[in-house]
């Protein structure tokens, strides 16, 4: 994939970091390379213990790498301690200063870079306007709720205006409707501020809704970089295929080219049309259940399955199939489609898989 | 500029470096002012001793340990026990011993009330109880001495009522320096017995009850042992302060009813024989000690013990 | 008549509500004697002549009593505050830290005046004292406070470390990302934050230190008299009211600053 020309804002180059030594080391982070652009919304995703949270710490300048470097807008800062990054933080916890109040918090970063009183006060009145909490400026920080703490957090680590702001999964501890409300206003301010946003999470769906480009972490390393479509659509590999959606992964064997990056694949049953480049004779072909169509009459090219489960989920209808071979297979269907009483458990169905949408994966094929 | 890696290790070091001189000027002065003459006792304890107090340095000498239960008759060439000393050694013993159970038969209840009090009463309670403990024992001490002395109120009440028609002597006997002794330390045992009560998962009770048992053997199976650790350590707390007790039984017990605090002192001043007063003062560390060693072998095979 | 049925309460147990009221009654009883016969105006210590003053006017007039009164206060204020200080630093640097070598080694040395009989400690820097005062013939207050100091340090140390412990380190990192140094960090954050501990750790050394006889008995030098080793002195002698007026005297500022500590804790 080739860059469109922009300004790096964040850059790595060979990170590592390991924790302790001998036997008992852990490598935490292995080879991390990731370009971040300014004005970026970037988020690290994967599991917990992928190392997201320790790239992010390694960027704030907490913890020092083993090996790499760290370069803001080009120049080295994998050396310098945190006070002298430009660059802030969003905690998980808020770390919310308890002996000061919410203005007094919005202004201790610029305090601490020795602005003039009336300076602080204007830039503080300015961040209160817009986290939209002017009239709680002089509340003590446990007198807020939970999605003002976020808010006064938030301000807190825009007011310097850094170069970079990091989120260390900032949205995980509000409940889920402020959670949503709290993603629109995350994009907005981002949008405002034209800071670079680092967002750290494990929640897939907040990734794909939130970022403009996602950076796929699993073991210390990135697996993918790129925007919520393509790694929808076009995952890297099984753990990615796995992580960020449902998928139904099967092997079959390639059969020849069938057009420009479209290969024939023969599932035991049938052949399919996949997109992608396969490293091999075998290759694993990923199908969203979502690109699944439920027919009821064998056609060609359709598989064989046998309903399991059928659970209806509001908006739509979730299949619990059986391939011929006992495979276990997921589709989706929106309820609207009159089908849905003809889905009874036991009936042999044949699946038909949207043109285009197979996917074959790269990487390791256990 | 130098690699990241390097300049963790020294800020590594340099935390390292810090930590040190932080913790230098407390434990320099503990050194100086605490454990430090410890070792030097030991020493002074196997030296001759001087003819005026104090101890002839560089001639060494295991008189002063022998003379801790030994003594040496020149005329007749003959050793004896010192009786005097295994008495007061016995005394203080049997008086610590004594006050710690005392301790706990009134101090467990106690603990175990307040233990079961409302959150809000259960913080009067406690507060309640840590006054004492934090006030002067001299002043506490000089309390009791006002009860009993012989115009004390003790003696004015059973007159006034009839009981007695001269006063008792309670004061400068062993009763008095075993009454001031709980007094004294009564808080040290219901502080701990208390918060292991409040840790205690009062659900277990109710679980007894369900299976039939009665209130005793509620108590005796299932309270006692879950607070066990908090008895061991309001019974050490009470224990070792009481048997190294000075003050209490020299003003309660008078110069006959000596414990071993008395005796050490004694060798300091009327004594004059400082390798007996230093080998004394080991002596009674050393039983300090033992029973430290007993409560940390007690509490540290009970913390890895899941339940309880 | 039916009698009511009583609700059972599995926490209660027969008759250790008395026991717990008596323990009360116990623990105060002597002490609100010893208050009350301050306030006799006869020299009895056990008949009751009525109400009066006098023997606060007459311990205020005697200047022994003063001059001991106030050197307890100066000699608990001095080593409190040196023992704060110093048990400040040392919590900073034992806790919250990962383990290192030496940590439970510092940790005991920390401790070790709780463990010793207060006797012994006092024999032993008896010893090492008067050694010293002959040698350099200083026989100033400097022993005192070294000795008061040393012991204060673990009840300083106390609970200033449990204060420690329960503070987040999220909080001083969270100012290190805002520009504030390593020391900025201290002042504006670890510092206000540890402060009620710290309050609390120089309340209980002062209280500690105003209440230790038996170490300041065998140390002080001549001149060097404090309130309770004047009040042990008295003891052999005819006692008045007068040396219970001192030792109420004695009384209040444990009461207050325990009260106090109390509430701290309280609060947090």
């Amino acid at each position: 994939m080739t860059d469109t020309p922009r300004t790096s804002a964040i850059r790595t180059e060979g990170l590592a970091k390991t924790y302790g030594k001998g036997s008992s080391a852990f490598k935490a982070l292995r080879e991390v390379n990731i370009d971040i652009a300014e004005n970026e919304f970037f988020t690290l995703l994967g599991p917990s213990g992928c190392g997201k949270t320790t790239l992010l710490r390694l960027i704030a300048g907490f913890d020092f790498p083993t090996e790499g470097q760290i370069l803001l807008h080009g120049r080295d800062i994998a050396a310098l301690p945190p006070f002298q990054r430009p660059i802030n933080t969003v905690f998980q916890n808020y770390a919310l200063f308890p002996h000061m109040t919410v203005a007094q918090n919005i202004g201790f970063g610029l305090k601490m870079l020795g602005w003039d009183k009336a300076r602080i006060g204007a830039r503080v009145a300015e961040m209160l306007r817009l986290v939209r909490m002017e009239p709680m400026a002089d509340r003590a920080t446990s007198a807020i709720s939970g999605g003002q703490q976020q808010r006064v957090a938030l301000a807190r680590a825009l007011a310097p205006a850094p170069k970079v702001l990091l989120l260390d999964e900032p949205l995980s501890a509000l409940d889920y409707k402020l959670r949503k409300e709290m993603q629109i206003e995350l994009k907005r301010l981002q949008h405002e501020t034209g800071i670079t946003f680092v967002f750290v999470t494990h929640d897939q769906e907040e990734a794909l809704a939130m970022s403009d480009r996602i950076a796929v972490m699993n073991r210390g390393q990135v697996l993918q970089v790129g925007d919520p479509r393509t790694i929808y659509n076009a995952p890297a590999d099984r753990f990615v295929a796995d992580f960020i959606g449902e998928s139904n992964l099967l092997t079959g064997r390639v059969m020849g080219a069938a057009g420009p990056g479209v290969h024939r694949i023969a599932l035991d049953w049938a052949e399919i049309l996949a997109l992608g480049q396969p490293d091999g004779a075998e290759a694993l072909v990923m199908i969203r259940p979502e690109h699944v169509q439920v027919l009821f009459a064998s056609t060609e090219g359709a598989l064989p399955a046998t309903i399991a489960e059928t659970v209806f989920v509001g908006t739509e209808t979730r299949l619990h199939l059986r391939l011929s071979d006992g495979v276990a297979f997921i589709a989706l269907l929106p309820n609207a489609d009159a089908t849905s009483e003809r889905l009874e458990q036991g009936r042999d169905v044949w699946l038909s898989v949207a043109p285009g949408t197979a996917r074959i994966l790269g990487g390791d094929h256990g | 500029m130098a690699d990241a890696a390097e300049v963790a290790r020294r800020y590594q070091a340099a935390a390292a470096r810090r930590r040190w001189i932080l913790k230098a000027p407390a434990l320099l002065t503990i050194l100086l002012a605490s454990f430090g003459p410890l070792a030097v006792m030991l020493v002074y304890s196997v030296m001759e001793k001087g003819n005026y107090g104090g101890v002839a340095f560089g001639q060494f000498s295991l008189d002063g340990w022998t003379a801790v239960f030994f003594k040496y008759d020149p005329f007749d060439e003959t050793t004896s026990l010192v009786v005097a000393n295994l008495t007061v050694f016995l005394r203080s013993i049997k008086l610590a011993l004594v006050t710690t159970i005392a301790a706990l038969l009134v101090g467990f209840p106690t603990a175990y009330f307040i233990a079961t009090r409302p959150a809000e009463s259960r913080s009067q309670w406690l507060l309640l109880i840590t006054i004492p403990f934090w006030t002067n024992l001299l002043v506490r001490t000089f309390a009791i001495m006002g009860l009993l002395s012989n115009q004390g109120l003790v003696n004015n009440a059973l007159i006034w009522s009839g009981v007695i028609d001269k006063p008792l002597q309670m004061l400068f006997t062993d009763g008095a320096v075993l009454a001031g002794l709980v007094y004294v330390y009564l808080p040290l045992m219901v502080l701990p017995v208390y918060a292991s009560l409040e840790r205690m998962d009062f659900r277990l009770v109710e679980a007894g009850y369900d299976l039939y048992a009665t209130r005793w053997k509620v108590l005796r199976h299932i309270v006692i042992p879950s607070c066990k650790p908090g008895l061991i350590a309001g019974s050490i707390l009470v224990f070792i302060p009481a048997i190294g007790a000075y003050v209490t039984p020299r003003i309660l017990g008078g110069g006959k009813n000596m414990m071993m605090g008395n005796l050490i002192e004694l060798q300091f001043g009327q004594g004059r024989n400082w390798p007996l007063g230093a080998a004394l003062s080991i002596t009674l560390l050393a039983i300090v000690t033992v029973a430290l060693v007993v409560y940390i072998r007690n509490t540290a095979g009970k913390g890895g013990a899941h339940g309880h | 008549m039916a009698t009511k049925p009583q609700a059972f309460d599995p926490k209660s147990q027969p008759g250790f509500g008395f026991v717990a009221g008596a323990t009360i009654v116990a623990l105060y009883l002597p002490i609100i004697v010893l208050v009350a016969f301050a306030f006799n105006a006869t020299s009895s210590l056990g008949i009751w002549g009525g109400l009066s003053l006098n023997w606060f006017i007459k311990a205020w007039n005697n200047q022994q009593i003063v001059d001991a009164a106030i050197f307890s206060l100066w000699l608990a204020l001095v080593a409190g505050a040196l023992a704060t200080m110093m048990a400040t630093l040392a919590a900073l640097a034992m806790t919250r830290t990962a383990p290192y070598r030496g940590q439970t080694l510092a940790y005991a040395l920390i401790n070790q005046p709780l463990i010793v009989p207060e006797i012994v400690t006092a024999i032993s820097l008896l010893i090492v004292f008067s050694a010293v005062k002959a040698t350099t013939g200083y026989s100033g207050a400097g022993y005192l406070v070294l000795a008061h100091t040393a012991f204060c340090i673990p009840f300083a140390y106390l609970p200033i470390r449990a204060r420690l412990e329960g503070m987040d380190l999220t909080f001083e990192t969270a100012a290190a990302d805002l520009y504030a140094n390593p020391w900025k960090t201290f002042l504006h954050i670890t510092l206000p934050g540890m402060f009620p501990g710290i309050l609390a750790g120089f309340m209980l050394a002062f209280v500690v230190s105003l209440d230790d006889v038996v170490i300041t008995e065998l140390v002080k030098s001549g001149g060097q008299e404090t309130l309770p080793t004047f009040m042990l002195g008295q003891v052999r002698r005819d006692m008045t009211p007068e040396v219970n007026a001192a030792a109420t005297l004695l009384l209040i500022p444990s009461i207050l600053l325990v009260t106090a500590v109390h509430l701290i804790n309280r609060r947090k």
